[in-house]
């Protein structure tokens, strides 16, 4: 199986530092190319306003850690009329499908229709376990 | 936390730029850098810069680029404003030329303060009325007080 393009999705609630090691563990293995995706209302109200810096926030933080380890990556940041779990859903389709991802890497946070982003763009999806990870580390802190 | 409008100065504001291509365009910018005394290795800076752009597509669409740095070459966070008329390839995802090309360059032990300039800088300039202001600005002054006005 040959895995050019991955993509993945990070919401405003993504804790970065695993998923981004993970991700770029990946590309790195797959030697692929990585596409970082947000999506953020579109509504113009002061709301919308933090939650594009704060998109973009997560965006360069893991453009960062992509750099630092030599790996290419796009980063796109979407706005939606109204953000729910088929709209989002879509809008992932719909990137995923017009950049040619062959994988895509997702938090366990997202609420999105599952079956059917397998069913309507047939590649892998990864469902990073990102709770269960910070529940782990924080027990092993303590 | 440094405003954009702070991080710029008229001297780092080139309303016409000459070169035409990527690397010609970022080495234009950059040599304000040099010339204001911001980077005390500039070979570091290029090349810390030029990678980034080997890597990834700082063409953030819409006629924009961002070409941006982090290295010990600067010496504290700076922006560069340049504009293109005939726009220049920076690989953008929309196929699109960049005409309005803003340069960040940062200290290395700055990570933080360099990623929210980038995000408030991406964000400011995703506004359709602020580029359409920058792009027919007339002054280096015009520029700054359209960075004060809408950041």
């Amino acid at each position: 199986m040959t895995i050019k393009n991955i993509l993945i999705y990070l919401s405003s609630r993504t804790e970065l530092p695993l998923l981004s090691k993970f991700t770029l563990e990946l590309t790195n293995f797959y030697n692929a190319r990585l596409f970082a995706l947000t999506i953020i209302p579109q509504a113009k109200t002061h709301l919308k306003t933090r939650a594009e810096e704060h998109a973009w926030r997560k965006l360069y933080e893991l453009e960062e850690d992509a750099f630092e380890a030599d790996r290419k990556i796009s980063l796109l940041l979407e706005e939606l009329d109204k953000v729910n779990q088929k709209t989002l859903t879509s809008k992932i389709i719909e990137i995923a499908l017009s950049y040619k991802i062959d994988l895509l890497v997702l938090p366990d946070n997202i609420k999105l229709q599952i079956p059917r982003l397998l069913k309507e763009l047939g590649i892998p999806v990864l469902i990073f376990p990102i709770s269960k990870t910070l529940k782990k580390e924080n027990l092993n802190k303590n | 936390m440094k405003k954009i409008s702070e991080l710029i100065v008229p001297e780092g504001i080139i309303l016409d730029i000459k070169s035409s291509d990527k690397i010609s365009v970022i080495k234009e910018l950059s040599q304000i850098l040099i010339e204001k005394n911001m980077i005390s290795d500039p070979n570091e800076f290029f090349e810390a810069i030029l990678k980034r752009e080997n890597l990834e597509s700082t063409g953030i669409g819409q006629g924009v680029a961002i070409p941006h740095a982090r290295t010990k070459a600067v010496k504290n966070i700076v922006v560069i404003f340049g504009r293109s008329q005939t726009g220049v390839d920076f690989n953008s995802l929309d196929g699109k030329p960049s005409h309005i090309i803003f340069l960040i360059a940062a200290p290395e032990d700055k990570k933080t303060e360099y990623i929210i300039t980038l995000a408030k800088l991406s964000k400011f300039i995703r506004k359709d009325e602020v580029r359409e202001k920058l792009l027919k600005a007339t002054s280096k002054e015009e520029v700054i007080e359209i960075i004060k006005t809408h950041e």
